[in-house]
């Protein structure tokens, strides 16, 4: 065997501040973290959790006033003693109790705790996937489902709940000085955090991250964060809007998020690399659908290039076909026929929802463009219009012993009225109702556009984006 | 009544395929390490000018051309006639 | 009790099937007493609960109480609307609410534990409903396996969510949002139809107010300055008032001109259903809902779910999460 790693060269190290030392990964660290158990497996007097809490304040680190210091150093040596390089089940105890005392330490910035920033990052990057791994195996385990990634939030949750931002604002002094550690990885820890919150399908707690993250930042610009994570951030922050039904919120997050990527990639001849690939397409899966929600119309040239082994890229493409001819029972079909996949990603009753309006907005123009500008009228009946919803929903085909389900129990082609009046509320149609006459007048045109605008113009003015996030363009 | 039989059948296989993609969804929508080495600052991306546009322009007026469109347009113009 | 309360003995704690029977002996013998004995039976039934919670039991007669006790809740709401009783509602959806989260909670232990509850989807469709405007609970929803989104009370309660979306809707705390249909004649047309069962059909009545109120307003802002009072039969028939009076004391209600020709809604200025400087209008219910009771007495409506002691261990879960 070669020479050993031994403890007395690890506290020396430790002296050093060499944490490094602490790594949790034993593909990285094995051959030093079994090297500190033989040791201690070899001198029965150090084996007892009392002796070798003794032996590490005997160090007198940091003068012996850091208790959660000394209490962090004692964790990991119990680790080395009882860590089972074949089972991460049976070591996890140690492993995760290790890591909450790394976390403690990090919590009263009275401490030097700069120095042990990188090691908790790194550590942070071995226990999540080990926390999934484990929560993958619940069953087996008899733990809950989400037991260990819980658990781990929570941790993380503490140091983020920690840090306080420093006033750099006013004095040149201290803004000279270097970013605290804890500062610098704010937003690693937020993105950490929210990428957790949604694996565990519990999201809403990312509203609390990102309401604090801002006042916590000493950073005023966000700019200045890394690119990397202020791409994430937008991302799940994008995501978080669309399961609050937040559409001009989460397209311009997404949409920026998506831009931002595609630059970087560009400038650093990285766009042919599967990775980026398929982060530009993990955008894109919420993106697309959030766009078509506006009316928008996405560049298939350039989606193609990125959803290469054509995952949905032709599927939109039929989507987006019945939106713009104002195929309601097509657009319902597809919404059917990919119901698994969407219900999964959240997308399925936000889409129900709230594509619709844009279907029956094309429909409208359609019917508008043909029957009443044609003729230089002003004018539409309803029965006209009901007629081409007819054609549209096709819900006389529809047998009556068919039970009602969300694809054919909300949309009726005798509601014209309805879609006419919820399309002038929501500014797509400028016109009025006439009821008694059963008819729509708008303006004499020959331009369509000036009945129905455009729709996200509309929608921007009628749901603007929430002024807290505008920081994230400083 | 025999293929209702078999639905039921089929159910537990369907599970399974389920739990599969539900999990490799959840892990799949997740952002993975990116690999650049040196990532350039916000400046110098904000200054390197509009990357390709996602959305096309002017789309609104994009016409479709299809079976129900047309149809839909046959029974416009017949309505008109009777009018 | 008081926050402060000391908890009981446990010897005043009634164990599982004891409260199964309190609860047989209130169903069988105390719900023909409605609607006099509302109060008396809000707060028998809470402390049914409360003692489901002292013990921490969460078997299947707390799923087969909890159950229970939401239908009743359901199925007094709409009597104490129809026979014009004094009550809370507050109190009453409340502990609706409260029962619903109870149920939803044991419903997602079970499922962790491999079991299915037989009357899940009819819960959870409640529960969709509970919370009509949240897009948290779409999201529930989603999560759930395919036999309870598929189930026709769930897939009803999600067209009724789709069908009173509404981009206009205000109301203090609630974030509007884009593209919503606001489709309230479909919400009179589907409560009609005799695909809606009573007690969804009850919980549904308590949002007849605010349904009403935005179609008006949606209307309004359709029309024309210059437009004519609709007449009095066009918006009876469409956001089904029962009579004459029930839509006139709602137009006075939100100050809404009345004319010898009918409703003039260009006059109705407000913006949110809620008049803060008003006391809620009075709820109403309507004649083709108790209609759907038919010849059913109350007992058989609250006893209609398959048992819960057969709460039978899910082979298909089982199957689903185990690792590949």
């Amino acid at each position: 065997m070669m020479s050993q790693y031994s403890l007395l060269q690890f506290f020396n190290d430790i002296q050093n501040k060499k944490f490094g030392l602490l790594r949790l990964d034993l593909s990285k660290n094995g051959s030093i973290i079994a090297s500190l158990q033989a040791q201690i497996h070899n001198n029965p007097k150090n084996k007892d959790s009392k002796a070798l809490e003794e032996l590490v304040e005997s160090q007198n680190f940091y003068s012996g006033k850091w208790t959660r210091f000394n209490i962090m150093i004692t964790s990991f040596l119990k680790l080395c003693r009882d860590t089972d390089p074949w089972s991460t089940w049976r070591s996890c105890d140690v492993i995760f109790q290790f890591y909450i005392d790394l976390n403690n330490c990090l919590l009263n910035d009275t401490y030097p705790v700069d120095d042990l920033v990188n090691i908790y990052v790194e550590n942070t990057e071995y226990i999540i996937p080990l926390a999934q791994t484990l929560d993958s195996n619940y069953k087996i385990l008899q733990t809950r489902k989400f037991q260990f990634l819980g658990h781990v939030s929570s941790v993380i949750s503490r140091a983020f709940n920690s840090i306080k931002p420093h006033n750099i604002g006013n004095d040149p002094n201290i803004a000279s000085q270097p970013l605290p550690g804890k500062q610098r990885v704010l937003l690693y820890l937020v993105n950490q955090l929210n990428n957790i919150y949604f694996t565990i399908q519990s999201p809403q707690l990312c509203s609390n991250i990102f309401r604090n993250f801002k006042p916590k930042s000493s950073i005023d610009k966000f700019s200045q964060f890394s690119l990397k994570e202020q791409i994430e951030y937008r991302y799940l922050l994008g995501r978080y809007y669309l399961l609050n039904h937040r559409i001009t919120n989460a397209f311009v997050q997404l949409n920026t998020a998506f831009n931002m990527l595609l630059k970087v990639f560009k400038m650093t001849g990285t766009i042919a690399d599967p990775r980026s690939i398929r982060n530009l397409k993990r955008i894109l899966r919420f993106l697309i659908p959030v766009g078509l929600i506006m009316g928008k119309l996405p560049n298939f040239n350039l989606v193609r290039n990125i959803d290469v082994q054509d995952e949905f890229t032709s599927s939109y493409i039929t989507l987006i076909k019945s939106i713009r001819s104002g195929n309601l029972f097509e657009m319902n079909k597809w919404l059917q026929l990919h119901e698994k996949e969407l219900r999964q990603r959240h997308l399925l009753l936000i889409l129900l929802e709230k594509l619709p309006v844009v279907t029956y907005r094309y429909l409208l123009r359609r019917v508008i463009q043909t029957w009443s500008i044609e003729q230089q009228s002003n004018r539409l009946p309803y029965d006209v219009f009901e007629m081409s919803l007819k054609r549209s929903i096709r819900d006389s085909d529809t047998s009556r012993d068919q039970p009602v389900d969300i694809f054919n129990g909300i949309h009726k082609s005798c509601n014209a009225e309805n879609v006419l009046v919820t399309l002038i509320c929501l500014g797509y149609l400028r016109g009025n109702c006439f009821p008694l006459l059963k008819l729509c007048v708008f303006q004499r045109t020959i331009n369509v556009n000036d009945i129905l605008p455009p729709i996200e113009g509309k929608m921007l003015t009628m749901f603007p984006l929430n002024s807290d996030d505008s920081w994230l363009d400083s | 009544m025999s293929s209702e039989v078999s639905t039921k059948e089929s159910t537990p296989a369907n599970g399974t395929n389920e739990a599969l993609i539900k999990k490799t969804l959840d892990e799949d929508d997740q952002f993975e390490d990116f690999p650049i080495d040196t990532w350039p600052d916000s400046e110098t991306v904000k200054a390197a000018g509009l990357a390709d546009n996602l959305w096309e322009e002017n789309w609104d007026d994009v016409d479709v051309d299809d079976d129900f469109t047309a149809n839909l347009k046959q029974e416009l113009e017949n309505h008109k006639q009777q009018q | 009790p008081a926050a402060a309360a000391a908890p009981p003995l446990p010897s005043d704690v009634r164990p599982p099937h004891i409260l199964v029977k309190t609860l047989d002996y209130i169903v069988d013998n105390l719900l023909t007493t409605l609607p006099k004995s509302e109060g008396f039976l809000w707060d028998r039934m809470r402390s049914i609960r409360q003692d489901f919670t002292y013990q921490n039991y969460s078997g299947p007669e707390a799923v087969d109480c909890n159950e229970r006790i939401v239908r009743i809740h359901l199925l007094i709401l709409h009597v104490m609307v129809k026979t014009n009783t004094k009550f809370s509602i507050q109190q009453e959806l409340e502990q609706l609410h409260k029962s619903l989260i109870t149920l939803s909670e044991i419903y997602d232990d079970m499922r962790s534990n491999g079991f299915t509850c037989p009357n899940e989807a009819e819960f959870r469709a409640y529960a969709l409903l509970s919370k009509i405007r949240d897009p948290q609970y779409d999201q529930t929803i989603e999560e759930l396996p395919p036999h309870v989104f598929h189930d026709k009370l769930v897939q009803l309660a999600i067209c009724f969510r789709q069908v009173v979306s509404n981009s206009n809707y205000s109301e203090r705390g609630y974030i509007k949002t884009e593209n919503s249909l606001n489709f309230y004649l479909r919400f009179f047309q589907l409560l009609k139809s005799t695909e809606i069962p009573f007690l969804l059909a009850s919980f549904l009545e308590t949002y007849l107010g605010e349904i009403r109120f935005y179609a008006m307003k949606a209307l309004s802002l359709s029309l024309n300055k210059k437009h004519k009072p609709i007449p009095f039969q066009q918006i009876m028939e469409s956001l089904l008032f029962n009579n004459h009076d029930e839509l006139q004391s709602f137009c006075e209600y939100y100050s809404i001109n009345i004319t010898a020709d009918g409703v003039d809604l260009k006059s109705l200025t407000h913006h949110s259903h809620r008049l803060t400087e008003k006391k809620p209008l009075a709820q109403t219910y309507l004649q083709c809902v108790d209609d759907k009771i038919g010849n059913r007495n109350y007992a058989q409506i609250i006893n209609c779910g398959k048992p819960n002691h057969g709460i039978k261990r899910d082979i298909a879960a089982d199957v689903e999460d185990s690792p590949i």
